[in-house]
């Protein structure tokens, strides 16, 4: 395979096996298709010289230059947290650093958007753009996180994703069925879901225009109300199952309150889903107050800019009375396929703002900021920081027929993502103009996936199937389709919870995956006895040999590190979407998933806390983690110094910090060692991505 | 206040004194002074009066009042301005509104004249006006609309400069202190004790500024001080509560709360005239230190809550005239007690227990499991 | 180091100054507006003692209250059903009238405990406004500002901070307990105003002693060695986001270190009095705050969710109301015993109303056009209804109370000066409550 060549060019043999043994596709989130068989390198390498030297035009019009290409150690930890979201681990650095391919960048990039790594971290990305959450009532969000996972893993072309998304219909928590999870995510809500889908996907805020016409932009109430009506008739629920439930009422009507409340519970949650094709109506709000049509008054679907959409009305037919209550009470009729229209006018490639958001959005998730800020409010005199550049993205996205992963392939092949970032902020009323990446500080999701580096090596090895979590809503869903009257309601008695069998299910996963690694840890027992051993002696290389033979048995050292308050050491995005409220995750600002774009990476106390008294001391520096192997075999003073340093900060010490620490650690060894990845992991370096 | 500035600041710092000098001479205050009749009255009339007139009767009968009640064609009008607030403070444009609606950023909704009735005003006639009003807002003989011309008259010139001047120079010197909308009313105790008392040296406040005390006038730069030691409640003591004395004299609220103070505290505490609120919350303070307190002839508000004061304590409050309101929750004080001091002191309200809800007889799953969906 | 630098030093020095006169009244650590070119452009055409951005020296004004304890429903919070009853009339529902120990001010059956409280607390139920989407009123509710794409704008609690200080400074001046780091908060200032969030009451705040095995001395080693290696960054990176670093880190050691440090542990409460608040996050939220406003905290926010009854109004009132009943009842009863309700401000709001007409899923949407808000305490008289709707609570009738307003109530009773302008970054001014006026006919 092509991307094993590349591998074996860029790494030593012995590496190889653990980079293959990572990428393979045991893992169950491995993207389907290596980026080099859909575009070959060169061509890629074409597309981005033609970006940076759009770029260059645009620096030297404003008579700036871009900022020197930077060394390898920061570009590789660049382009492990941009790529893949987290730093590499010792192994992935040392090899990198030592590898003296010219090509060894490029070759690496190609490497990581193959990797599962870069799933989980497209995944964190959309997560938060569409507000990913595990649960909102009776609505589970695991189908839908399923559904995001699986399409980025597919290279599912980004409009066909949100297209499937807008016309999605059918009950919520069948598998399979997950692009559902959009629209039920705004359950009853379709007037939010419109607005969230408008400044997401072309840039454009019309959510004020909800209540009033826009006071500082173009677009009227009755606007919003036209786009609104493109989702008009959509009712929030899937009764495909009922007429299984025949008699359901008279069985219940015997029986005691607690069961029947459990058996509407079960109804409830299992008829989540979406109805209607869209009535392309929609009524006027009651308070309407402007001249121009009365309040309450029906309108039709209708495009704010670009192609007009034509939807087929049925014929009203004469003495038919119109129902006169809000949106809910619309007709119920199948509709006239208006979601399916405002799905080909939004994802079309006339639509004038489709491709640039997504490709402006791509942009600047790679490198900090867009070309066009804010991201999700273009207006008509907007102005884009490098206009020809931008030009030339949207051109690109739309070559590229919307395939996300080798449109960010050319974007981390220019020279621009080989660059130093600035030294300093942009005055406050200057823009950043891309003379080099801009530093950040990792999102919340890079922290944690990059702490867990630190306890396991090999961490993407333990990503989860794509419906781990969305399992057992699946098989809840199934048995519910199947059921009749008298078997929900011997469900209701025997007071099965659906979410309890997931829950189960989950420990039960990470039960095995504990006894895996006690398993796993029995046999490295003696040998890490003998380690110990040899370790007194001074012996280095029976030390050696000993860590060889444990990494041989499949023990990355420090598997077992402990599971504690932060629950299932797995990928941010295998975690419960978003972590809970207390979790390291939200500290480091992952969004709440109520709003769109509400991540944050600014410093907090509790933060700062939590490295300084609480994860680092109690899962890196304590109980088994890979980091604390790579030290103990490590064969002296300065070698301890450098695998802190290599292991965390992705570098090799200065000679003056070498000598420094030495020193240190000659008098008082295992607490400064300690102290040392202490001191690493809870510095700027560390937490800023240069 | 440069002293300690880098070099290259002041550098910078001249540069900026160097430009402003320059532009002053020309046509700054020093210079010509802008006639409001001739230089400024266009600018408005041009430009606001379509909305902001007095209310008129046009051809049709019609009334047509001023938008928001702003009314900028009379001398009166703009110095009278609206809520009290008027749209012109001479030497301030930052608190003009005549000013500062003008200089809004396009985008802002507020900005004069609003986007739709036309284009911001010319850069150079925002700064026209700002500097008339740096230069004191004065309207020379102009007085506007002939209604108002009685009221604008009678004040003759140079009346702007000297209503809006007082405020910024008068602050802080006790003499009589202002009445504000909102201010407690006329028997606000505080009103009467800060008259004729001087402030401190800003000295001898800087002293407390390492020390356990947090020092603050009681607001509208009134000399009554309130001192408080939140985050230093275990340095407080006894002891320390000595280095209060020299500003005895100003101290009008002390909160002890949480404190390692006890009775002799309150001797010290006893030779604040002036103290009308005294929290001891959680102090060591006992009957000895309450009686005490008894020399505090303005106390309104006395906080006991959780220290050692009993019955003996409040019998010794009886004498205090003044008092309002006693905290004495899950200290010894029993009925009998509050009931004498009742008699004593009528208006007292006494807090001797919390009015807590019964507790919550289940715990409801609500709060937990319904989690917003928006 | 860029002109940018300098000028946010000199703000500095300028504060210095002012502290110098305020003498006690301490700002933040070393904290500055920055000022960006446009602001020297100003500077350079006009006298520097008269420019927005020095609006000369604040004067705090005569607080009512000390301390602020705001409680937010997120999500709109009906009028009608809680604190704006219309009984008889449709737009009512189902919804039960209680009487309450205040003379004429009725509350809906949600509240039974509350109405046991009502002689401390004022219902201002005449609140409207135009913004009923919620991320936009939320924020509007808690910056007096607009949402725009181009700035953020400190909330109350941060103006607040920025103007009064801290009274505890070893404490955070500003603790937000269950909302997420999305909530605005310092705005454009600096990241030092940012306020404190803990994400659950319960668990208070985390990793705030040393971990096993490290002593004092070992931790000031560590933390020596850390300096060093930030200089290092610190020399070839100077942004702002770095900076905040620094100052967040101080900061978590400074609050290791105090005594006061137990504020944040409810557990320290008898089971009992924990009870009484309610075992619910909204409960436990207020019984934080209390402590935390008994250790000087001046601003303590606690977030509620889910108060977006678009379905099943009732059912879900009825869920949701229980836990607000008993921890704000908790919270007043208990304030007022120790003495710190006439110093503490309690505001309960949410960001508008929900329509008086009853749609046929039993849910109510958004109406931001009417809604009611509670203030008690730090200085407000209690009892009472300030503003009326009309019969169906459709219209604000008489004293209508904007976002503004009520937040300028709420600014006024700290004493904070409205009409003090302060710069943001990109040279606009901005004032506490923008150009709201206060209610001060509430106080007593």
């Amino acid at each position: 395979m092509v991307r094993n060549v590349l591998a074996s060019v860029l790494l030593g043999a012995a590496l190889l096996a653990q980079l293959t043994a990572q990428t393979a596709p045991a893992n169950p989130q491995h993207p389907s298709r290596p980026v080099e068989s859909v575009r070959p390198l060169k061509t890629v390498k074409e597309d981005a010289a033609r970006l940076d030297a759009l770029l260059d035009r645009g620096l030297q019009r404003r008579n700036q230059t871009a900022l020197p290409i930077t060394d390898d150690a920061t570009f590789l930890r660049r382009a492990y947290l941009t790529i893949v979201g987290r730093i590499p681990n010792l192994a992935e650095t040392e090899s990198f650093l030592a590898d003296q391919n010219p090509d060894k960048r490029d070759l690496l990039c190609d490497l990581l958007l193959d990797s599962p790594g870069h799933t989980s971290h497209v995944a964190n990305f959309w997560f938060d753009q569409l507000r990913v959450k595990s649960r909102v009532q009776d609505i589970s969000g695991e189908p839908f996180a399923d559904f995001i996972r699986r399409s980025i893993q597919q290279d599912k072309p980004f409009d066909q994703f949100v297209r499937e998304m807008l016309v999605a219909t059918g009950a919520g928590h069948q598998r399979g069925n997950g692009a559902t999870g959009m629209l039920l995510r705004d359950k009853n809500m379709p007037h939010d879901a419109m607005a969230n889908a408008l400044r997401l996907f072309l840039g454009t805020r019309l959510e004020c225009a909800q209540c009033h016409n826009h006071p500082f932009d173009i677009w009227t109430q009755k606007q919003f109300f036209e786009m609104a009506a493109f989702f008009g008739g959509l009712r929030y629920r899937d009764e495909s199952t009922l007429p299984n439930l025949v008699g359901l009422r008279t069985e219940l009507a015997g029986l005691d309150e607690r069961t029947r409340q459990r058996a509407f519970q079960l109804l409830r949650r299992s008829n989540q889903g979406l109805e209607g094709s869209g009535s392309g109506m929609e009524r006027l709000p009651r308070d309407y107050k402007y001249e121009d049509l009365k309040p309450g008054a029906p309108i039709a679907a209708n495009t704010i800019f670009g192609a007009d959409v034509k939807l087929k009305y049925p014929e009203q037919k004469k003495g038919e009375p119109q129902r006169q209550r809000g949106r809910q009470q619309q007709p119920t009729a199948a509709g006239i396929d208006s979601r399916s229209a405002l799905a080909d006018w939004m994802t079309g490639k006339k639509n004038p703002q489709f491709a640039k958001v997504i490709a402006n959005r791509m942009w600047a998730r790679t490198f900090g900021a867009g070309v066009v800020e804010p991201l999700d409010d273009w207006k008509k005199d907007t102005e884009a920081v490098h206009p020809e550049l931008m030009v030339q993205l949207e051109k690109l996205m739309v070559e590229l027929d919307f395939d996300l992963r080798q449109f960010e392939r050319v974007l981390v092949h220019t020279k621009l993502f080989q660059r130093e970032t600035p030294t300093g902020d942009t005055a406050a009323d200057a823009v950043f103009t891309f003379q080099g990446p801009m530093l950040r500080r990792m999102t919340a999701e890079q922290t944690w996936d990059s702490l867990l580096t630190l306890v396991f090596a090999d961490l993407d090895e333990r990503m989860r199937p794509p419906d781990a979590r969305a399992d057992a809503v699946y098989d809840q869903f199934d048995e519910f389709a199947k059921a009749d009257a008298k078997d929900l309601i011997a469900m209701a008695q025997n007071g099965a919870q659906p979410m309890r069998a997931q829950q189960e299910r989950q420990r039960e996963e990470m039960r095995q995956m504990r006894e895996a690694d006690a398993e796993l840890e029995k046999k490295a027992q003696p040998l890490r006895r003998q380690l110990q051993q040899a370790k007194r002696n001074g012996d280095q290389k029976l030390v050696a040999d000993i860590a060889e033979k444990l990494q041989q048995l499949g023990i990355p050292l420090g598997q077992r590190a402990a599971r504690g308050r932060e629950g299932d050491l797995l990928r941010a995005s295998d975690l419960q979407q978003p972590a809970p409220p207390n979790h390291l995750l939200r500290q480091f600002g992952q969004s709440n998933r109520d709003t769109v774009d509400s991540a944050s990476t600014v410093a907090t106390v509790p933060q700062v806390m939590t490295l300084l008294n609480g994860f680092l001391d109690q899962r890196v520096l304590e109980g088994q983690s890979a980091l604390r192997a790579s030290l103990e075999t490590a064969a002296n003073g300065e070698r301890r110094v450098r695998v802190a340093f290599l292991t965390t900060l992705n570098r090799e010490p200065t000679p003056a910090e070498i000598q420094d620490w030495r020193r240190a650690i000659a008098i008082d060894g295992e607490n400064v060692v300690k102290d040392l990845v202490w001191v690493l992991c809870n510095s700027n370096e560390f937490r800023f991505v240069r | 206040m440069h002293l300690r500035l880098r070099s290259d600041l002041l550098l910078v710092g001249g540069l900026l004194l160097a430009l402003t000098a320059t532009a002053t001479a020309q046509d700054g205050k020093a210079g010509a002074a802008i006639d409001f009749q001739k230089q400024i009255w266009p600018i408005l009339e041009k430009n606001c009066l379509k909305c902001h007139a007095t209310a008129t009767t046009d051809e049709n009968g019609k009334l047509k009042k001023p938008k928001g009640g702003v009314v900028l064609d009379s001398k009166h009008g703009i110095t009278t301005g609206k809520k009290g607030k008027p749209f012109v403070v001479a030497k301030k444009p930052a608190d003009s509104p005549l000013y500062t609606a003008i200089s809004l950023p396009a985008d802002d909704e507020d900005r004069m004249p609003p986007a739709k009735e036309g284009d911001p005003l010319p850069k150079d006639k925002i700064e026209l006006i700002q500097k008339w009003i740096e230069q004191g807002a004065n309207f020379g003989s102009w007085t506007g609309k002939a209604k108002d011309a009685a009221e604008g008259g009678s004040d003759g010139k140079g009346t702007g400069d000297k209503g809006s001047g007082e405020k910024g120079d008068e602050k802080g010197k006790g003499d009589k202190p202002k009445e504000k909308p909102g201010e407690k009313p006329k028997g606000d105790p505080l009103v009467r004790l800060q008259q004729g008392l001087k402030p401190l040296a800003p000295a001898a406040l800087t002293a407390f500024a390492d020390g356990p005390f947090h020092v603050a006038s009681v607001g509208d730069d009134s000399p009554l001080l309130s001192v408080s030691c939140a985050g230093h409640t275990d340095e407080v003591t006894d002891a320390a509560i000595n280095t209060l004395l020299p500003l005895a004299e100003h101290i009008t609220e002390l909160d002890l709360g949480r404190t390692q103070v006890g009775d002799a505290a309150c001797e010290v505490i006893a030779k604040m005239p002036r103290l009308t609120a005294l929290d001891l919350r959680q102090s060591q303070v006992g009957n000895h230190g309450v009686k005490a307190l008894a020399a505090c002839r303005e106390l309104r508000s006395l906080n006991l809550f959780g220290t050692k004061a009993g019955d003996y304590a409040v019998a010794t409050l009886c004498t205090m005239k003044h008092l309002e309101e006693l905290y004495c929750w899950q200290t010894d004080v029993s009925a009998e007690a509050v009931v004498r001091l009742r008699e004593a002191v009528p208006a007292v309200r006494v807090v001797m227990a919390a009015e807590l809800p019964s507790p919550m007889t289940e715990t409801p799953g609500n709060g937990r499991r319904r989690q917003g969906n928006k | 180091m860029t002109l940018h630098d300098l000028i946010d030093n000199t703000d500095i020095e300028a504060r210095r100054t002012f502290l110098g006169r305020m003498a006690g009244s301490l700002l933040g650590v070393g904290a500055a507006a920055a000022f960006g070119p446009s602001a020297i452009a100003r500077a350079l055409t006009q006298d520097p003692g008269v420019t927005a951005q020095d609006p000369g020296p604040l004067v705090l004004g005569r607080a009512t209250a000390k301390n602020v304890i705001y409680l937010f429903l997120r999500g709109g919070m009906s009028h009608l059903d809680t604190f704006d009853p219309k009984p008889g009339k449709e737009t009512q529902g189902p919804v039960e009238v209680l009487r309450t120990r205040a003379d004429g001010v009725m509350l809906g059956q949600y509240f039974p405990k509350l109405a046991e409280q009502m002689d401390k607390v004022c219902i201002v139920s005449s609140m409207s406004s135009k913004q009923g989407a919620h991320p936009q009123a939320q924020y509007l509710m808690r910056t007096s500002y607009e949402l725009r794409g181009t700035i953020q704008h400190p909330s109350l609690g941060a103006w607040c901070q920025r103007m009064a200080g801290r009274n505890n400074k070893m404490l955070p001046g500003h603790v937000l307990i269950g909302g997420g780091a999305e909530m605005p908060s310092a705005g454009f200032f600096p990241p030092d105003f940012q306020a404190l969030p803990i994400g659950s009451a319960e668990d208070g705040l985390q990793n705030a002693s040393l971990p096993r095995g490290v002593d004092n001395e070992r931790f000031e080693r560590r933390l020596a060695r850390l300096k060093q290696l930030d200089q290092a960054f610190a020399e070839k990176h100077g942004q702002r986001s770095v900076q905040a670093y620094s100052k967040a880190y101080a900061e978590a050691v400074r609050l290791m270190r105090s005594s006061d440090l137990v504020a944040f542990d409810i557990e320290l409460e008898s089971k009992s009095m924990q009870q009484v608040y309610g075992e619910t996050p909204f409960g436990a939220g207020c019984l934080l705050a209390r402590r935390l406003v008994e250790h000087g905290v001046r601003y303590v926010e606690v977030m509620s969710d889910g108060w977006d009854t678009h379905a099943d109004n009732f059912d879900r009132l009825g869920d949701l109301t229980p836990a607000i009943d008993q921890g704000l009842s908790a919270l007043l009863a208990d304030l007022d015993a120790r003495g710190l309700l006439r110093e503490t401000l309690v505001v309960l709001a949410t960001e508008f109303g929900r329509t008086p007409d009853i749609d046929q899923d039993q849910g109510r949407n958004h109406y931001p056009k009417a809604f009611s808000c509670l203030l008690a305490g730090g200085g407000v008289r209690g009892g009472q209804r300030y503003g009326r709707t009309d019969a169906e609570g459709r219209e604000v009738e008489t004293e209508p109370v904007s976002i503004q307003d009520f937040n300028a109530t709420i600014a006024h009773a700290v004493g904070l000066p409205l009409d003090y302008v302060i710069t943001s970054p990109s040279g606009r001014p901005f004032k506490v409550a923008d150009k709201g006026s206060p209610i001060t006919s509430v106080f007593s």
